[in-house]
């Protein structure tokens, strides 16, 4: 075998992990420009798929539990590490110029009052985020979505983190800025860390540490395994189970209140700091759904509990039940009600402040509650979460292009009980295809 | 860097421990497997097997102690060490949108060395389609398709943890006496086997160590743990004093008869068992297996 076909043959193995992720994010990006409308999405799915493409690029290898295989291979794990992220930066430079063609940057530069190199910066940022900070993540919580959801916010959570510092303290600094250079430093960090982490990676047994958000989650457990074992109502610990598998969807949502405190102190420094939220609110909305629904049945099967947790003594169709009642319930609470509840403590006399009502009605809820059942549905022919997630965008785009092509949005808002019986049956539908495929072992290789 | 001559053991582990928060997954180990040895590396689920292996390889690091392949650290060394060495993991995986054909190739590429003969070879003996998507496969198969990639690198150690947990009797056997010993005849190669099966590796095992919670409980050559490890059946008279059983671990009583493990004094076990009027006496050696529970299992536990 040449060095060439060897080389061939490891950077087609990393393309072709990568390439779902980079094809959803290419087309989530073009899709506003394409059909139209939509706009924002675009920055949505750069931050995300910029994300998701450094995530997968070392999560694949937990996704897979293929780790220990790769490690141990005669090559160098600097060589490994410089191998994968080339490759994700070569593929993220399409993404970024593809972005640069679609996004219009003076309203960035205007809005945050940067200057050009500054605006450069910003532009960069999602790329030096996804190549350096999301396999960081991903590496320090073994958890590819990690990576994933969290990469994306190193902006938004110090530009929030300085709004209240200033708030708090009376210090008079630049929110955005600031942000800009912390986001910055933070990639920095991540360049240094990153690759000292890989040289250090450990295989331990426990493939998944987690995000230790619900300790006395846990610490019940350890505390119950002391005790005499008490029969319980299995009902109750699979919805403490399905909680479990959500742990990222709320550790997501747990940012929101602290990004909507800074939209509501930075009003009056930046001019539409509200109406600026208000959009983040839905793309919020539209993530909290992606998120639950997406975790739900992937997750399961990738820790490999899904087959003795079908076989247990309790209808297949009941625990799907309980499935589903936490996604539809979580995604509505998360990305509806929370917001709802942020806009309504919005200080009053505040213009271009989103209302409570904005997140609450009718539309809202439906179109929260179908995305919720279709990435649900997509996870159950998934093998991770981060899969499901990312074949969850696509086909959420594509059934949303038949919306607009059939100017569906215009004909239901007219007849509220027609709007709700599409809703539910396209979700009634899903669902049931999520409980025929969750029921398959096989659903998701 | 330490140069390898051939006094250098294979594996060396001094004193290795390795934690996970409060509890001691590998607890002062300390070992050496010399050059083309078959080593047996026996215990319990959780006895810390797959963590020393882990250690070995630079998949975990030690919390205190030392390992050394071939005469080097793996953590400076390691890919001059893992290109000496194949490894088979207790749980095999593998990219699921690969085929068999793609995976033989993908970790081919990785190597310097690799026989296309034996691949060719093994491919048939283990009955698997080129064609097929690795995620098709059973677990079995896929543990056959590990074995295979291991093998066909023509590695100066083999390291295999559990390797034929998931395997149909046949294949099993095949793999051990075939494969493992062929390996072993094309070279002065070492093989370090991590296995709950001692028994169907009884014949190969040149030397073992048997682990309970993290610590070396027994290493011995085969051989002469055999000569040290004793199972002797006696018939007396009437049923033996307590005095005639003191000393030596009684396996089962029923009656009259007694059957006794004995630890490396079987002669004068014997001469103490004749004097107390015994009608028969037979001694046997006892398999790698028996003697892993004689070592494991508290007495009485039997």
């Amino acid at each position: 075998m040449t060095a060439f076909t060897r080389l061939r043959l490891q950077v087609f193995k990393e393309v072709r992990e990568l390439l779902p992720a980079w094809l959803a994010c290419l087309a989530a990006i073009a899709t506003p420009s394409i059909v139209g409308r939509w706009y924002g999405i675009e920055v949505l799915a750069y931050g995300l798929g910029t994300a998701a493409l450094g995530s997968v690029a070392i999560g694949h290898e937990y996704g897979y539990r293929t780790l220990p295989a790769m490690l141990a291979q005669p090559v160098s794990r600097r060589r490994l590490f410089l191998m994968k992220m080339a490759i994700v930066a070569v593929m993220l430079a399409p993404i970024c110029y593809v972005f640069a063609s679609v996004v219009h940057w003076p309203t960035v530069i205007t809005e945050f009052g940067f200057n050009r190199w500054e605006s450069i910066a910003a532009f960069s940022l999602p790329v030096l985020g996804g190549l350096l900070v999301a396999p960081w993540i991903t590496m320090l919580t073994r958890n590819p979505v990690a990576g994933t959801v969290l990469a994306p916010s190193i902006f938004g959570t110090p530009m929030s983190a300085v709004a209240l510092l200033n708030a708090l303290t009376g210090l008079r600094v630049d929110p955005p800025r600031v942000a800009l250079w912390a986001s910055l430093a933070l990639c920095g960090i991540a360049a240094v860390g990153a690759p000292r982490l890989f040289m250090r990676l450990e295989v331990a047994d426990a493939e998944r540490v987690g995000v230790a958000l619900f300790r006395w989650l846990r610490r019940q457990s350890d505390e119950s395994a002391d005790r005499a074992l008490t029969r319980r109502h299995p009902a109750g610990l699979l919805l403490r189970k399905e909680l479990r598998l959500q742990r990222m969807t709320f550790l997501l949502a747990a940012l929101y209140p602290v990004g909507w405190m800074a939209a509501v102190l930075l009003r009056t420094r930046i001019k539409d700091a509200l109406t600026i939220f208000y959009i983040a609110s839905l793309f919020h909305a539209l993530e909290m759904a992606l998120l639950t629904g997406s975790l739900a049945s992937a997750e399961e099967r990738q820790g490999g509990t899904l087959e003795w947790q079908l076989l247990m003594p309790f209808a297949v169709w009941k625990q799907w039940l309980i499935k589903t009642a936490v996604v539809l319930v979580s995604a509505t609470t998360l990305g509806c009600v929370l917001p709802a509840v942020a806009a309504s403590l919005v200080p009053a006399g505040s213009s271009l402040a989103p209302t409570a009502g904005d997140f609450v009605s009718l539309k809202m809820l439906l179109s929260v509650v179908v995305i919720a059942a279709v990435s649900l549905c997509v996870s159950s022919v998934s093998g991770s979460g981060l899969r499901a997630l990312l074949a969850a965008v696509p086909v959420w785009i594509a059934l949303a292009s038949f919306g607009v092509y059939f100017d569906l949005s215009s004909k239901l808002t007219a007849r509220p009980v027609a709007a709700v019986s599409f809703a539910a049956i396209g979700t009634l539908v899903m669902l049931a295809c999520g409980l025929r495929n969750h029921r398959l072992a096989d659903a998701g290789r | 860097m330490r140069p390898m001559s051939a006094e250098t053991p294979v594996i060396e582990i001094d004193h290795l421990v390795r934690r996970f928060g409060r509890a001691d997954a590998v607890d002062g180990l300390s070992l050496r497997v010399a050059h083309g040895r078959c080593y047996g590396f026996f215990g319990r689920n959780g006895a810390g097997k797959t963590t020393t292996i882990k250690c070995l390889l630079n998949l975990l690091h030690p919390t205190s102690g030392q390992v050394r392949l071939f005469g080097q650290d793996p953590a400076r060394h390691e890919v001059a060490v893992k290109a000496r060495l194949a490894y088979v993991p207790d749980a095999v995986a593998f990219y699921p949108w690969m085929t068999v054909r793609d995976t033989i190739e993908y970790f081919a590429s990785f190597r310097e060395r690799w026989n296309r003969d034996l691949e060719r070879l093994l491919l048939v003996q283990f009955r698997l389609d080129p064609g097929q998507k690795t995620s098709h496969l059973s677990k079995g198969q896929r543990t056959q398709l590990a074995l295979l990639t291991a093998i066909c690198a023509e590695p100066e150690l083999l390291i295999l943890d559990e390797p034929t947990s998931g395997l149909d009797p046949i294949v099993r056997r095949e793999f051990i006496q075939t494969v493992i010993g062929s390996y072993q005849e094309q070279g002065p190669r070492t093989v370090f086997v991590s296995t709950h099966l001692i028994s169907e590796f009884e014949g190969l095992i040149d030397e073992f160590t048997i682990i309970e919670r993290g610590r070396a409980v027994l290493t011995l050559d085969a051989d002469t743990a055999r000569e040290r490890y004793q199972k002797v059946f006696a018939r007396f008279a009437s049923a033996p004093t307590a005095a005639a059983l003191s000393g030596v671990r009684v396996l089962r009583q029923r009656g009259r008869e007694v059957e006794v493990v004995v630890n490396g004094n079987v002669s004068s076990v014997v001469e103490r068992l004749r004097a107390s009027a015994v009608e028969t006496l037979t001694t046997e050696a006892l398999t790698l297996e028996e003697i892993f529970v004689t070592a494991v299992q508290p007495a009485g536990a039997a």
